[in-house]
């Protein structure tokens, strides 16, 4: 007990070292890749104008225009613009965790280094519950704090701009928006879509531990192809045609895990983008009661508990 | 002294290849035991079990434990080299020193600086910007800071220009082994081990062949220069192998008295490679 207490920090150390550059370096270049895109907007609109309903405005004009909108609109524009910053954060996170988890058990095998590990007096099931730690604690605390931040710079960089153009940035912005609520929403979003994604993860885990060659070719195609099999076993049996359960379930849990703010995953309408982040954030909570969560659960638990049996036998590639 | 390894009937067998057969040892406290084999013998297999890395059949017991069902608890107490070159790429010298120094109870930080305070390595280098030798030298300080009892080697310098090498066991008898400690080897490069070894243990085919110390190695085997006129003599005291170097002949004899060879020329012992092609020789006879 005492060294599973020393040993977990360290652990976690172990997996931020490995992967700074995924964990920190890509939400950071993301929340830059946002405020860039700012600049580079204000900068063409410097020499150019838009025609809005016939009538021609420059920046400054469609500033002060701005100042005018009702701040219900203002409310929906700026809610709509973090919340796209929020989910693009996410999705990108789920993103990075793939792949991390697809490399967690698979890389020190591959390049030996699985030897040295082992000769520290640390159980594989420790080794391999920090991995997903660091998948679901570890990432997404790296993105969402940076997230957060990357909204805040993104609202005072805006701020700038307006007061630049002679504006008043907190009646357009920082009145009407529901900055808080947007980041309440952005932890939502990080606990939702790891609910969705644990399976996923518990997958990857699996294929991770196992393969012996090409994880992401394994973890991908033996999923598609188990829907394929499902598919065409009830066209043969029973000459019925209607038979993407397995698909559709897969596509909605990989959409849920990406787009945790979208409603379903087939239609990746995102539900109300825009509005009172709140009520998104509430909406999504809602899908707790949905059993193919706690499915999904069981299945990871299951998947974890096999890849740490397998970490046991597996010692090279 | 304490018996720290000990197998029965230990097999292991991958589909239908018997890797290990059989396997019966004995290894005590403050040895230094040499694995030797050739390729595919099964030594590799044998450390994997003796360090909980695989399943087996049969009896072991590492430091009383169950090395397969207790391997996390047997690390505090082992400390390997499973192979050149496993330390991983990407970590800092300060960052591995730290990661060790949190999970391992037994590790000291003072005493791996000390060994690392006599190398070029610095302490923000990564892995991947050491040369194979000084991954070697890091290694080793990390494990000679570890107080362990049982140090397992397997082949811990291949690859390594002869500099290395003779600083590695170097360092390794000088600063590490206390005669308390336990250290098993296993190498392809004997004729540099041989002198430090107490023990000899020959595998092939998943068998062991030989299992000996070298005060028993010295007293029965014995290297003969034969006199040319007394060649169809030793000849027929069946030598276990007979070389010719520089015209001179050259016979392994497996004997106990050592009287009866002194006639036949001047006596030496044998080198551990000659005894290991010897026996194996002998083996396919």
């Amino acid at each position: 007990m005492k060294t599973a207490i020393k040993t977990t920090p360290a652990l976690l150390k172990r997996e931020y070292w490995e992967h700074r550059g995924a964990f920190r370096r890509t939400p950071m270049i993301l929340g830059s890749v946002f405020l860039a895109g700012i600049l580079i907007f204000w900068i063409t609109a410097i020499a150019t104008s838009v025609h809005i309903q016939g009538i021609e405005y420059t920046l400054k004009q469609g500033i002060q225009k701005m100042a005018e909108l009702p701040p219900d609109m203002l409310a929906t524009i700026w809610n709509g613009v973090l919340m796209n910053i929020s989910l693009l954060f996410l999705m990108v996170l789920f993103i990075v965790v793939f792949f991390y988890l697809l490399g967690a058990l698979y890389d020190d095998r591959k390049d030996g280094s699985i030897l040295f590990w082992k000769s520290l007096p640390v159980s594989d099931t420790q080794t391999v519950l920090s991995k997903l730690l660091t998948a679901i604690f570890l990432a997404p605390a790296f993105f969402v704090v940076i997230a957060a931040l990357a909204q805040l710079l993104v609202l005072v960089l805006v701020s700038i701009i307006v007061l630049l153009y002679g504006g008043d940035p907190i009646s357009a912005i920082w009145k009407p928006i529901d900055l808080t609520g947007n980041w309440g929403l952005l932890v939502a979003g990080a606990i939702m879509q790891l609910l969705w994604a644990l399976p996923i993860y518990g997958w990857l885990l699996l294929v991770s531990a196992w393969a012996k060659r090409r994880p992401f070719l394994q973890a991908v195609f033996i999923p598609l192809l188990a829907a394929f099999g499902w598919y065409w076993y009830n066209v043969l049996t029973s000459l019925s045609f209607t038979n993407g359960e397995v698909f559709s379930a897969i596509f909605t849990r990989v959409g849920h895990a990406m787009l945790p703010y979208a409603k379903g995953a087939l239609s990746f309408n995102s539900r109300q983008l825009g509005k009172d982040p709140l009520a998104v954030a509430a909406q999504m909570l809602h899908e707790l009661k949905d059993p193919a969560i706690y499915y999904g659960l069981a299945f990871a638990i299951v998947t974890v508990s096999l890849a740490i049996w397998i970490r046991r036998y597996r010692n090279t590639t | 002294m304490s018996v720290i390894i000990k197998a029965r009937n230990l097999g292991k067998k991958y589909g239908r290849f018997e890797a290990l057969k059989n396997i019966n040892l004995d290894i005590h406290s403050g040895r230094i035991v040499g694995l030797i084999g050739p390729n595919g013998a099964g030594k590799t297999t044998l450390l994997k079990a003796l360090l909980g890395l695989t399943s087996y059949d049969g009896e072991l017991s590492v430091l009383d434990k169950n090395p397969f069902k207790q391997r996390h608890q047997l690390m505090q107490d082992i400390s390997f080299i499973a192979d050149v070159a496993v330390l991983p790429k990407w970590i800092r010298v300060n960052e591995v020193l730290d990661f060790v120094e949190s999970v391992h109870p037994r590790f000291s930080r003072t005493e791996a600086l000390r060994h690392l305070n006599r190398t070029k390595i610095r302490s923000r280098q990564k892995v991947s910007e050491l040369s194979k030798g000084m991954v070697v030298q890091l290694h080793l300080a990390l494990v000679m800071a570890i107080d362990a009892k049982l140090l397992v080697l397997d082949e811990p310098t291949l690859g390594l220009d002869i500099l290395f090498r003779k600083e590695f066991y170097d360092n390794l008898l000088n600063d590490y082994f206390d005669h308390q400690r336990t250290i098993l080897i296993t190498t392809h490069q004997v004729e540099e081990v041989e002198h430090i070894l107490t023990d000899l243990l020959f595998i092939k085919n998943g068998e062991i062949v030989l299992d000996a110390s070298m005060d028993e190695i010295t007293e029965n085997y014995f290297e003969v220069l034969v006199h040319p006129d007394k060649l169809e003599q030793a000849r027929q005291m069946n030598p276990l192998t007979e070389r010719t170097i520089f015209n001179k002949h050259i016979m392994l004899f497996r004997q106990s008295d050592k009287q009866l060879l002194e006639p036949l020329g001047e006596i030496q012992r044998p080198g551990v490679a000659d005894l290991f092609v010897a026996l194996l020789k002998e083996d396919q006879q």
